[in-house]
């Protein structure tokens, strides 16, 4: 009985163990991730830039400790890799704009289109069309002229590929909601019929364009040249995301698509239209990725 | 309390006797009730409270509605009127009181007077059974399911576990045990009243009344919350008509021909055991699931096969059993989606006075929210436009007791405004303080049809109806 009553408790130590590197930064890796990226991009052009100095001349040499070991300044390529950024910065605005229509549609309809990306080339084909149908507008050294022509070669682009997004949810997509496997089938052949009927309308030549006069080129600052039409792609990129960002927060149908995505049968029946949303938001993503569609081609110079 | 523990020798000595005398009162008590219907404000009462109903001229309201005696079960006896009158009302306009009540045993002691037997035994009665002497209950939780009305004398004394008593909260095991908690809180306050020195003999004094007012009040949280008004006559338009309605879900067959009616202006309880397709009812009648068979009407205007939207826009407002709020969303937004075009100031001020989280966390997403403020945005979505019919799946589901107050205050609230609602309701506390008509069912079909008050004044049918669901699910 003494005993039992004399029996101490074992020492409360509780232990904490250390967290590992990837708990400690992982919800701050996103962010991270730029600046690191960004220094190992700075990085990489600087060694190539300072490479060739090094190990072969010691080779040559057969003596490393004769090598001379000498490094370029840190800011040798900086305008390289300033040209580099942008023209990344243009590249990522333009999947963007193209790829926000896809997951505006996966988001809210829970749709898996695979004919995406035939919106895209009819985008980049009605575009192109337009452009070669005003050779003089395209050749007129004033910029607003340019802007107007490349303005009604989106506005055609979206257009079409809006028509078409429409015509595609009604006819290919309406029977199969709810249903991925199918969804991924039947958009898989709208894409490949889409494809087709491009070969069949413009021909299955590859087709040269030349941009409009005053995007032509560059533009310098001190030694640091960009290019006038990735500078016009970011920003294109940044104002589509601006409006997407305040018709999604500022207005009502914004307001229905968000909540939406997250109980559909709620929005119904507090009185919402859905499937008209639902609709609208299936043309406003084919006509962004008919936007996208027309930076691709003229970035690209050809179709 | 030091009263109870000196009336203790005398228990025993009157131990055979009290037996007998318990017995008789309840005999006597129930053949008044049953030839009257009215409780007769001269029976010997056991303490000061509860105080004599009335004269009809005060609160003409409560007072029963013939119709319904004739609608209802011919074979449920007459009930008394078991509204506990608010004492404020006990002074009528030109200052007059009601005749005081019989004396307490306390008020014997004082005045020095042979203690009639009666008396005697009715206070053994309301000391005997003891649990704990403090006022505070032990769990307000479940006391908050005793509707306040239950002080009419007879039932009152705890002798009474017959299931034919119309007693309205009648709990055969620990929740009576609760009864008798909440009615020795009662008592003492009255002992604390009559300790204050008032003259026991002359007039009820609405000041210690007022006092007593406090046990209910910390109870069940406001005391009007739970006490039940009479169901009027529904014999008005029909609102909402469900007839013969079927409904599948995959290969399974939910509803098998519901028949339902929803009166204009009333509250309509759905009540049943889980599984037996109430949800599926508000969710068919809402138009997420489509009828195989059968009709809805609203009006007269045929909601059978309409989507959710139109049937939203024709004045349905619909509260899911799982809430549907958007948790990403801001509450403001939560509601401004439900708004039709701009925020009715008016009427948001009321819907924040009701639920005032709604006012605290107008900005944060509603993600953010506990599950009783979530019941609150999805109720107050709910009701920022006026609708025709209000579809309330669940409301007080997995709440706390004090929340489920305010909540029931609210749809009150609502109620009095004259919207009509039909409401599915596992606690039954809850369907009876709201319901004026009610329907019970079973296994895909409405099996019980009837007034609140029916349902409510016979625990017979309600056991048979409703089973252990009400007693366990609350």
């Amino acid at each position: 009985m003494s005993d039992t009553n004399t029996a101490t408790a074992p020492g409360h130590t509780p232990r904490m163990e250390r967290l590992s590197i990837s708990d400690r930064i992982g919800a701050a890796m996103p962010y991270l991730l730029v600046p690191f990226l960004i220094a190992i991009g700075f990085g990489a052009i600087w060694l190539q830039a300072t490479w060739s100095s090094l190990p072969i001349q010691a080779m040559l040499d057969g003596d490393l400790t004769g090598a001379t070991w000498a490094l370029e300044p840190w800011d040798a390529r900086l305008s390289s890799w300033l040209t580099l950024t942008v023209s990344g910065l243009a590249m990522g605005m333009m999947i963007f704009v193209m790829a926000s229509g896809l997951t505006l549609v996966f988001g809210l309809m829970d749709v898996i289109n695979f004919g995406h990306g035939a919106f895209v080339s009819v985008g980049a084909f009605v575009g192109v069309s337009v452009l070669l149908m005003y050779p003089e507008m395209a050749a007129a050294p004033l910029l607003q002229t340019n802007l107007a022509l490349i303005g009604m070669a989106v506005a055609a682009a979206m257009l079409a590929t809006g028509v078409m997004g429409w015509v595609f949810e009604r006819v290919i997509v309406r029977p199969v909601y709810g249903a991925h496997l199918k969804q991924i089938l039947v958009t898989m052949g709208g894409l490949i019929i889409v494809e087709e009927l491009i070969h069949v309308v413009w021909g299955p030549e590859e087709i040269f364009i030349t941009r409009p006069e005053m995007l032509k080129g560059a533009i310098s600052f001190g030694d640091v040249a960009l290019e006038t039409y990735r500078l016009v792609a970011v920003g294109a990129g940044v104002i589509v995301f601006i409006l997407m960002q305040m018709v999604l927060r500022q207005t009502k149908i914004g307001l229905i698509v968000r909540a939406g995505v997250q109980n559909g049968e709620m929005v119904q029946a507090l009185g919402h239209r859905l499937r008209l949303v639902f609709v609208m938001v299936f043309i406003a993503g084919s006509a962004l990725a008919g936007l996208g569609g027309v930076m691709w081609g003229l970035s690209t110079k050809r179709s | 309390m030091s009263e109870g523990d000196g009336d203790r020798p005398s228990e025993e000595d009157m131990a055979g006797r009290r037996a007998d005398r318990l017995g008789r009162a309840l005999m006597q008590a129930r053949a008044k009730r049953q030839t009257s219907g009215v409780p007769s404000a001269g029976e010997p009462r056991p303490s000061r409270l509860p105080p004599p109903p009335p004269p009809p001229d005060l609160e003409p309201i409560q007072q029963r509605s013939p119709d319904i005696s004739e609608q209802g079960q011919a074979s449920a006896p007459v009930a008394p009127k078991t509204t506990k009158p608010p004492l404020r009302n006990l002074r009528s306009k030109d200052g007059r009181l009601p005749p005081p009540p019989p004396l307490d045993i306390e008020e014997y002691k004082e005045l020095g007077l042979p203690i009639p037997a009666e008396v005697l035994a009715a206070a053994k009665a309301d000391v005997q059974p003891a649990p704990s002497d403090t006022a505070e209950p032990q769990d307000p939780g479940l006391l908050v399911l005793q509707p306040s009305e239950r002080v009419d004398p007879p039932e009152d004394m705890g002798i009474d576990e017959s299931p034919t008593e119309p007693v309205i909260t009648e709990r055969p095991t620990e929740e009576s045990q609760e009864s008798e908690d909440a009615k020795h809180a009662r008592m003492w306050h009255q002992h604390r009243a009559l300790g204050k020195g008032l003259p026991a003999d002359t007039e009820l004094d609405p000041g210690p009344a007022d006092e007593l007012d406090v046990a209910p009040r910390l109870l069940f949280g406001s005391q009007d919350t739970f006490s039940h008004t009479p169901a009027p006559a529904f014999d008005g338009p029909a609102l909402l008509t469900v007839s013969n309605l079927c409904t599948n879900i995959a290969q399974y067959q939910i509803l098998r021909g519901v028949d339902l009616t929803v009166p204009e202006g009333a509250v309509t309880m759905l009540l049943g055991r889980n599984g037996a397709g109430k949800t599926t009812t508000m969710r068919t009648i809402m138009g997420l699931w489509q009828s195989r068979l059968g009709s809805v009407e609203l009006g007269d205007r045929l909601l059978t096969g309409l989507s959710p939207t139109a049937i939203a826009r024709l004045g349905v407002g619909y509260v899911p059993e799982d809430m549907g709020v958007f948790s990403d969303l801001t509450v403001e937004e939560n509601m401004r989606l439900a708004a039709r075009a701009r925020f009715d100031r008016e009427r948001l001020d009321w819907l924040m006075a009701c639920f005032p989280p709604l006012r605290t966390f107008w900005r944060s997403p509603a993600g953010l929210l506990s599950g009783g403020q979530k019941q609150m945005l999805s109720l107050a979505r709910a009701m920022v436009e006026p609708r025709q019919l209000y579809l309330i799946d669940e409301p007080t589901k997995g709440l706390a007791p004090a929340i489920v107050a305010s909540l029931v205050e609210a749809l009150r609230k609502l109620k009095d405004d004259g919207a009509s609602m039909l409401i599915v309701e596992q606690n039954y506390a809850v369907a009876q303080a709201l319901g004026d008509t009610c329907a019970v069912m079973d296994d895909g079909k409405v099996i019980w049809n009837g007034t609140m008050h029916d349902l409510a004044i016979d625990s017979t049918l309600r056991d048979r109806l409703l089973g252990l669901s009400m007693e366990t699910s609350a």
